[in-house]
């Protein structure tokens, strides 16, 4: 079903939206939970906290991007849950090799949504300046939080290559944003 | 740059470009039809062929004639250096020390007790290939490449110094020079850029081998190698192809050039090679001098996630290229892995993704490799 009439099922109250939306989109939330959080369990609850997130967000909202919405639903959900883990200081073995997460979400330095946005939006704007190849790697890495591991196997790289492609892409994003007048 | 901040900002970035990354199937960089069909059967098979007579499948005289060297034969080979001891220790008398201060000194004359017909010891084949198993496919055996552990031990047989002259070499090259240099020339097709690899050493031929297989090389300092082709760094491919690879460095283990030693089995290098050529049973590093770049054990290879290489510079014959357009860290420390009588000066470090990505934009504006043929 595509995606036009799942939203319209969710307009119609139809509770048949969520099967839809598990059968095209179940797969793909719980690849990106389960390599977020690491427990099958905790992954599989996000993903159901997914499908109640867009069903008390559509209506109003009719997203131009449905999958894209029910991803980043399911991201933000599963860094929260990661977020609540390092709190209680449970940390499950799969976040010990995620250095970046590991320490830092306890931490209470946030962007407010603004400057979370706008740091975005330069991000984006970045982002589309870069090679396909550099673009993809990134968006792996910092958006579905992949290993370098995992990117190397899905784009048929090596994992120096996408090291060498994280590396000069960060540094060219830093001197960017620093042109922007962002802090980051 | 803070990398939480990187994937919460990450959290908001466009919806297409989320969608992209789900969808996105790389471009792969192919290669010219003749590198598929020329390398796969003469260089695969023609190199397992002849490591499988190396490893004892045949009986091979240390100093026996080489086998056909017609295009897609390798010569069969005894390593230079003893088998495994008990212990598994792969690197007999080499020492790992990579120390800061090198002090340059005077080159030795070449005269050396490495008689290029001295015996190296008979290999034990059984015992050597108890770890190996041998597949037979079509007219080729095939045996599996090692792995780390099953390469032979390794005995630093340095013996004296390749004689130089200084005033052969000129200033450092620029950029410009070594592409002109590395652009393909009708006239030595022998040289034809393949591509620029991540290579790891199985073992150095015998010298005696060397010569049966290039005699017209005689009188030039040249170590031929068995290696282990690991990763085409152009695209990106990971490989495990053996090839025999020239060196213009040395004279075998015996007679080394100052600063620039033997290679020890197991280290890594990368290196620009040629495509392979009828006639040859080897394939060469083009512009060795300034784009051979070491990943040297007990170095720190890598920064922020990024590979570092080091570049060996003895002062004259191999000089850094002099006007790299990225970042480059002038250094000077030394490394006695392969033999501490002569240990690899390291003048320069860079990052790998820096100098793959320049000579990837400057082959395929120049039609330089068989990635980038016009």
């Amino acid at each position: 079903m595509d995606d036009a009439n799942i939203i319209e099922l969710f307009f119609q109250r139809s509770e048949q939206a969520i099967s839809e939306t598990a059968a095209k989109y179940g797969r793909l939330c719980e690849s990106i939970a389960y390599r977020i959080i690491g427990i099958r369990e905790d992954a599989e609850e996000c993903v159901n906290d997914t499908y109640l997130n867009v069903w008390n967000s559509v209506p109003p909202k009719r997203p131009d991007n449905f999958r894209a919405f029910i991803c980043r639903i399911t991201r933000n959900l599963s860094l929260t849950r990661v977020k609540y883990y390092a709190a209680k200081k449970r940390t499950p073995e799969s976040l010990v090799s995620f250095s970046e997460l590991e320490g830092t979400l306890a931490d209470q330095t946030q962007f407010s949504d603004d400057g979370g946005e706008a740091l975005g939006r330069a991000m984006s704007d970045f982002l589309r300046t870069q090679s396909a190849d550099a673009r993809n790697v990134f968006v792996r890495r910092y958006w579905f939080l992949d290993s370098v591991e995992d990117i190397s196997k899905r784009y048929a790289f090596s994992q120096s290559k996408v090291k060498s492609l994280l590396f000069r892409t960060r540094e060219r994003l830093k001197k960017y944003l620093e042109k922007e007048g962002i802090e980051i | 740059m803070n990398e939480y901040k990187l994937i919460y900002g990450a959290g908001f970035i466009d919806d297409d470009l989320v969608c992209e990354a789900i969808d996105y199937k790389p471009k792969k960089i192919s290669l010219a039809p003749w590198a598929c069909a020329a390398a796969a059967a003469v260089v695969v098979a023609g190199a397992f062929a002849v490591w499988s007579r190396g490893l004892g499948k045949v009986p091979v005289e240390s100093n026996s004639p080489g086998t056909s060297t017609a295009s897609g034969e390798y010569p069969a080979f005894t390593t230079t250096s003893e088998f495994p001891s008990d212990s598994g220790d792969m690197h007999g008398t080499a020492h790992g020390n990579i120390t800061g201060d090198y002090h340059p000194s005077s080159f030795s004359g070449g005269t050396s007790n490495c008689d290029p017909g001295y015996s190296t010891s008979e290999p034990s084949g059984s015992e050597h290939s108890a770890s190996s198993s041998s597949i037979s496919t079509s007219d080729f055996p095939v045996t599996p490449l090692p792995g780390l552990t099953d390469y032979p031990a390794y005995t630093d047989q340095f013996e004296g110094f390749a004689e130089e002259d200084p005033a052969a070499y000129g200033p450092p090259p620029t950029c410009e020079e070594i592409m002109n240099m590395l652009a393909p020339d009708p006239d030595y097709p022998e040289y034809d850029v393949d591509s620029f690899y991540m290579i790891e050493v199985i073992s150095a031929l015998p010298n005696e081998k060397y010569m049966e297989m290039a005699g017209w090389r005689d009188g030039y300092y040249d170590t031929v190698y068995h290696v282990r082709l690991v990763e085409d760094l152009i695209s990106g491919e990971e490989l495990d192809r053996a090839v025999c690879v020239r060196i213009p460095a040395g004279l075998g283990a015996c007679i080394q050039t100052q600063g620039d030693p033997t290679y020890a089995p197991g280290e890594r290098f990368a290196a620009v090679l040629t495509k392979p050529c009828e006639g040859y049973d080897f394939v060469m590093t083009v512009c060795d001098y300034a784009l051979r770049y070491d990943l040297p054990q007990g170095a720190f290879t890598e920064k922020d996630g990024e590979t570092m290489l080091y570049f060996r510079g003895r002062g004259l014959a191999r000089q850094p290229i002099s006007d790299l357009p990225f970042d480059v860290e002038e250094i000077n420390i030394t490394s006695g892995f392969s033999t501490p009588q002569n240990p690899a000066i390291y003048v320069q470090k860079v990052a790998l993704g820096d100098l793959v990505e320049f000579l990837r934009d400057e082959w395929q504006r120049r039609g330089i490799s068989s990635h980038f043929e016009n």
